[in-house]
C-alpha cells in the first residue's frame, strides 16, 4: 500500500490511527515522494496513500478502504514514481556502499601486518655429507626440505606436494616421491609424472657459505615450469 | 571357494568396472523415458520397490557385511571409528531409498487406477498437534538420544597421533562427507574440484525449484509424475555422491591407489598412473611432432573441446535428445539446466577419459595454473 | 487403594490449582480439544507448530522425522559443545592434550564422543531430510525459497563439521585442513595457486601473494598453525553457529508461512 513512499515503513492505517491521535502531530516533513505530488490532502483520499496522509497531518481520521487504496496506487502521477525510483536507487546504492565498506574493512582485518613464523633459511652440513644419487631426508622433518645429490649437482626440493600441500613419501625402491593424499608421483628430480599434481616440486635457493657449508634459503623458490631450474642459484655444483 | 568369491568381488569393486556398471544399471532402475521403462518392466526391476524387494536389498547388504567382517582386511576398514557412520549411512540410504520409491510406486498405481495418492487420502482427516505430533516428536527425540548415547559409549571418538607437519598419514583422507570432493580432486585441478564444482553444486541445488517447473508431484511420493527430476537426482545423489563417498572410504588405500575391499593394503602396490595431456596426445603421439611452443597453439584442441562441450552441445541437445525438455522449460530455464547438467556429466566423462585414455588435462597451462 | 488414590488426587489438585502452577501453565492439563489447541497456541516453543495438521503430515512414513531430528541433534551439539569449551584451550601447545584429557581426566568422559558422533549424525540427518523433501516434491511453489535456505543450512552444517575437524590438532586434523586450505588457495583470482592470480599485478608487484590470498585469510598464516587453530576455533564455536541460527530461524518461519508441511493439493 505504501509502495509509493520510501521513507516510511509500511503501516496498517487502521490499527495505528488510535495511538497516533494521542501524540502531537509530527513536524510536517513532507515525505520524499510527495513534494512533486500535485494532489493535496483534501482530495478525499484519491491519489494519496495512507502513509502520505500520515506524514502530512500526523493523523489518519478514517481507515482507507481497500478499494480506495488500490485506486490511489493506480492513479498516482507518473512524476511521483520516477522520484520514488530515484530515491530507491540512491538508497540502495548507499546501503550497498556502506555494506561494501564495512565488508572490505573486515576483509583487511583478516590480514595482520606482522607474521610470526620460524626462520626461513638453514645450514645443511657440507656437500661431502651427501651420497651421490641419494635423497637425503635429514631435513625433512625440521625444514620441509629434501636435499638431493646427483652426479653433478646438489639441489634442495620442497616437501610440499604441488597438488594440495601434503608431504609425499620418498619410496627408495621405486625411486619416486609418492604423495599419500591423492597419489601424485614425482621423480627424484622433482618432475611430476603421475597422479593429479599439475607441476613439479619446487626447489629452494641453495648456496655455499664461506666456510663451505650448504645454506638453503626457503624464501626463494625455483619452478621448473617457469624455466627457473637453470638459474645457478637453484643448485650448487659438486 | 570363499577366496574365489573375494577375488571376484575385489575385481568387480574396482571403480573402473563398478562405476560404469552402476552408471548403466541406474538407467534401468530409475528409467527416464519409456524405452528404459519397458526394459525395467520386462526385467522386473520395479519389484525392488515392493516389500519383498526391500527385504532382499536390506538383507543382501547385511549379508555382504556379515560375509566381509570375517576378512581381516575388510574388518580393518569397516571398524575404523571414522568409517562407522558411513556403514550406517549405506544402510540408511538404501532403506530410505526403498521407502520413498515404494511409496512412489504405490501412489503411481493408485493414480493410474484413478484414485488420489495415499497422502491425499490421509490429508482429509485433520488432527491436533497436541498430542498427535508432539508425542511422535518426543519419541523420535528419545530414540535418537538413546542411539547417540549408546554410540558414544560403545565407540571412542577417533584421535590420531599429534599433528606432525612433516609426515602425511598414508592414505590421508578428508572427513567422510567430503570424500566425494576428494575423489573429484583426482580427476580435476584444485581450482575446479575444490572451488568451482562445490560452488556449482551449491548453486545448482539452490536452483532446483526454479528449474523444475513441473507442477505435478508436489507433496506426495511419486515417480511417474516427475520421472526426469527424480532420475537425474538419483544419479547425483546415489551414483555420484554416495557411491564416490563409499569409494573414498572403502576402496582407496595407501598412495591413494584402488584396493578391493578384501585386499591387503600394500604400501608398495605399483600402479602405473602415467598420464598425458590432450595436447601431448595429439601432437606427440598421434602427429609424432614436438609440442608447439606457443601456448595457445598448443592448447588449441583443448579449448576447442571445451567450447564444443559448453557452447555447441546445449544447442545440439536442445534439437535432439532434450527437445521436449527445451519445449517445457523455455530458453532461460533450459540454459541453466543444461549447463548444470553438463557440469555434472563432466565428472564421469573425465573419469572415463582418465581410465581409458590416461588423459590428465584437456587444457594444460601450468604456467598460469589453468588446467581443465 | 482408594484412599491412596484419593490422596494422590488431592495432592494433584492442590498443585494444579496453586497460583504458581496456574501462572506457568495457563491452559491447565490439556484434556479437552480446546485446551489442546490453546497449549500449542500459547506456548512459545510449541507455537513453532500449527494447531491442526492434515493426518499425512504426522506420519513418519511421510516425513521420516529427519528435519526435526537435525534440529534436535543441533541442540545436542550446542550443549555438548559448550561443555567441551570448559576444558579445551585452542593453542598448538595444549589442544591435543586437552582432547586426550577430556576422555581420561574428566568425569563422564564421553562428552566429546557425543559431540563427534552427533556431528556425523547431523550431516546424515540433514542429507536424508533433503532427500525426503526432494522425493515428495516439497520444494515446489510456494516453497522454492525455503529449499534454497535449506541448501545454505546444508553448507553451513558441513562447514561447522569441517571447522571442528581441526580442533583436536591431530594428524587427521591438520592434513584435512591442509588439503582444504590449499583448495582455497586455488580459488581463481583470489589464491596464489589458482588461475588468474598472477594476472592481477602491476609490473612486478603482485596483488595476490601468499600473505594476501584466500588461503591466508582462512588460516591466518601461510601454513596450518597457531593462527589457523584460533580462527577455526572462533568460527566453530561462535561465528558459524551464529549464522546457522539465523538461517534456521528463517527456515522454520518459512515452513509455517509457506503453508506448513507440504501435502497433495
Amino acid at each position: 500500500m505504501s509502495k509509493n513512499n520510501p521513507s516510511k515503513p509500511p503501516k496498517k492505517s487502521s490499527g495505528k490511527s488510535k495511538s497516533d491521535k494521542k501524540i502531537p502531530p509530527r513536524p510536517s516533513v513532507p515525505p520524499a515522494g510527495s513534494s512533486a505530488n500535485p494532489t493535496s490532502s483534501d482530495d478525499k483520499q484519491v491519489g494519496v496513500t495512507p502513509s502520505q496522509l500520515q506524514g502530512k497531518t500526523g493523523i489518519v481520521s478514517k481507515p482507507i478502504t481497500r478499494k480506495a487504496a488500490t485506486k490511489a496506487q493506480t492513479s498516482a502521477p507518473e512524476v511521483d514514481r520516477r522520484t520514488f525510483v530515484k530515491w530507491l536507487a540512491i538508497g540502495w546504492t548507499a546501503f550497498a556502499a556502506v555494506l561494501g565498506g564495512y565488508g572490505s574493512l573486515v576483509l583487511r582485518y583478516l590480514f595482520p601486518n606482522v607474521l610470526f613464523e620460524p626462520k626461513q633459511s638453514f645450514r645443511a652440513g657440507f656437500p661431502d655429507d651427501y651420497v651421490v644419487g641419494e635423497v637425503s631426508e635429514r631435513y625433512k622433518d625440521q625444514q620441509a626440505t629434501w636435499i638431493v645429490r646427483d652426479s653433478e649437482k646438489i639441489y634442495a626440493l620442497s616437501t610440499v606436494c604441488t597438488h594440495l600441500g601434503c608431504t609425499p613419501n620418498w619410496l627408495e625402491n621405486e625411486e619416486k616421491f609418492k604423495c599419500p593424499c591423492h597419489g601424485s608421483g614425482f621423480y627424484k628430480t622433482g618432475i611430476h609424472f603421475e597422479g593429479p599434481a599439475p607441476r613439479p616440486l619446487e626447489r629452494f635457493k641453495i648456496s655455499l657459505a664461506d666456510d663451505g657449508e650448504i645454506v638453503v634459503d626457503k624464501t626463494q623458490k625455483f619452478q621448473q615450469e617457469k624455466g627457473e631450474w637453470d638459474d645457478p642459484e637453484s643448485y650448487i655444483l659438486a | 571357494m570363499i577366496e574365489t568369491i573375494k577375488e571376484v568381488i575385489n575385481k568387480i569393486t574396482n571403480p573402473q568396472i563398478l562405476f560404469p556398471i552402476l552408471a548403466v544399471s541406474y538407467l534401468f532402475v530409475f528409467p527416464m523415458n519409456n524405452f528404459f521403462e519397458k526394459i525395467n518392466r520386462k526385467l522386473g526391476i520395479y519389484k525392488l520397490w515392493t516389500r519383498n524387494g526391500g527385504i532382499l536389498m536390506m538383507s543382501g547388504l547385511f549379508a555382504f557385511f556379515c560375509f566381509g567382517i570375517s576378512d581381516p582386511n575388510f574388518r580393518k576398514i569397516v571398524s575404523k571409528p571414522d568409517n562407522v557412520p558411513i556403514v550406517g549411512l549405506l544402510f540408511l540410504v538404501v532403506f530410505f531409498l526403498w521407502l520413498s520409491m515404494k511409496q512412489a510406486y504405490d501412489n503411481d498405481a493408485r493414480i493410474a487406477a484413478g484414485k488420489p495418492p495415499q497422502e491425499a487420502e490421509d490429508a482429509k482427516e485433520k488432527i491436533l498437534v497436541w498430542p498427535d505430533l508432539v508425542y511422535i516428536e518426543f519419541i523420535c527425540l528419545i530414540l535418537c538420544s538413546v542411539l547417540l548415547l549408546v554410540w558414544a559409549m560403545a565407540l571412542q571418538a577417533p584421535i590420531e597421533e599429534p599433528a606432525n607437519p612433516s609426515v602425511s598419514p598414508n592414505p590421508s583422507k578428508a572427513p567422510w562427507y567430503f570424500l566425494g570432493l576428494q575423489e573429484m580432486l583426482v580427476y580435476f585441478d584444485p581450482w575446479l574440484a575444490g572451488v568451482v564444482f562445490p560452488t556449482v553444486i551449491m548453486i545448482g541445488l539452490m536452483a532446483i525449484p526454479y528449474i523444475d517447473n513441473n507442477k505435478k508431484g508436489s507433496g506426495y511420493y511419486t515417480f511417474n509424475d516427475r520421472r526426469m527430476a527424480v532420475s537425474i537426482f538419483m544419479f547425483l545423489w546415489i551414483v555420484l555422491w554416495i557411491f564416490l563417498i563409499s569409494v573414498g572410504t572403502f576402496l582407496r588405500g595407501p598412495n591413494w591407489n584402488f584396493f578391493g575391499p578384501f585386499e591387503y593394503w600394500d604400501l608398495h602396490k605399483l600402479e602405473a598412473l602415467t598420464n598425458v595431456n590432450l595436447s601431448e596426445l595429439i601432437y606427440m603421439i598421434w602427429m609424432k611432432k614436438q609440442l608447439p611452443s606457443n601456448i595457445l597453439l598448443r592448447e588449441m584442441w583443448g579449448f576447442l573441446a571445451v567450447f564444443v562441450y559448453f557452447g555447441v552441445m546445449p544447442l545440439l541437445l536442445a534439437k535432439t535428445v532434450l527437445k521436449n525438455v527445451f519445449k517445457n522449460l523455455g530458453p532461460l530455464r533450459y540454459s541453466v539446466f543444461v549447463i548444470l547438467l553438463l557440469f555434472t556429466a563432466s565428472l564421469p566423462i573425465k573419469m572415463l577419459l582418465r581410465w581409458v585414455f590416461n588423459i590428465k588435462y584437456i587444457i594444460a597451462i601450468p604456467e598460469f595454473f589453468f588446467n581443465i | 487403594m482408594s484412599g491412596n488414590n484419593n490422596m494422590f488426587k488431592k495432592v494433584q489438585d492442590y498443585i494444579v490449582n496453586s497460583q504458581v502452577w496456574k501462572a506457568v501453565f495457563r491452559t491447565g492439563i490439556p484434556r479437552t480439544r480446546r485446551q489442546r489447541m490453546m497449549v500449542v497456541l500459547n506456548g512459545v516453543f510449541l507455537h513453532l507448530h500449527p494447531v491442526r495438521l492434515p493426518k499425512h503430515a504426522v506420519k513418519v512414513k511421510y516425513t521420516w522425522c529427519m528435519g526435526g531430528l537435525s534440529f534436535f541433534v543441533f541442540l545436542v551439539l550446542t550443549i555438548t559443545g559448550i561443555l567441551l569449551m570448559f576444558y579445551y584451550r585452542p593453542t598448538v601447545e595444549y589442544a591435543y592434550g586437552d582432547i586426550i584429557d577430556m576422555r581420561e581426566q574428566v568425569p563422564l568422559g564421553i562428552m566429546r564422543e557425543i559431540h563427534r558422533w552427533g556431528a556425523h549424525l547431523m550431516v546424515i540427518t540433514v542429507w536424508l531430510h533433503m532427500f525426503r523433501v526432494f522425493m515428495t516434491g516439497s520444494y515446489k511453489p510456494p516453497r522454492e525459497f525455503n529449499w534454497s535456505i535449506g541448501v545454505i543450512l546444508l553448507v553451513l552444517t558441513m562447514l561447522l563439521s569441517f571447522t571442528g575437524y581441526l580442533l583436536p590438532w591431530d594428524q587427521l586434523a591438520i592434513w584435512a585442513i591442509t588439503v582444504g586450505s590449499n583448495m582455497a588457495g586455488a580459488t581463481p583470482f583470489a589464491g596464489t595457486g589458482g588461475p588468474g592470480a598472477n594476472l592481477l599485478a602491476i609490473g612486478d608487484v603482485n596483488f595476490v601473494t601468499s600473505t594476501s590470498d584466500a588461503k591466508f585469510a582462512m588460516l591466518g598464516g601461510r601454513f596450518v598453525g597457531e593462527g589457523a587453530l584460533l580462527r577455526f576455533y572462533v568460527l566453530h564455536c561462535i561465528g558459524l553457529p551464529f549464522v546457522i541460527m539465523i538461517f534456521m530461524i528463517v527456515h522454520f518461519w518459512r515452513v509455517r508461512k509457506d503453508g506448513g508441511i507440504s501435502g497433495p493439493t
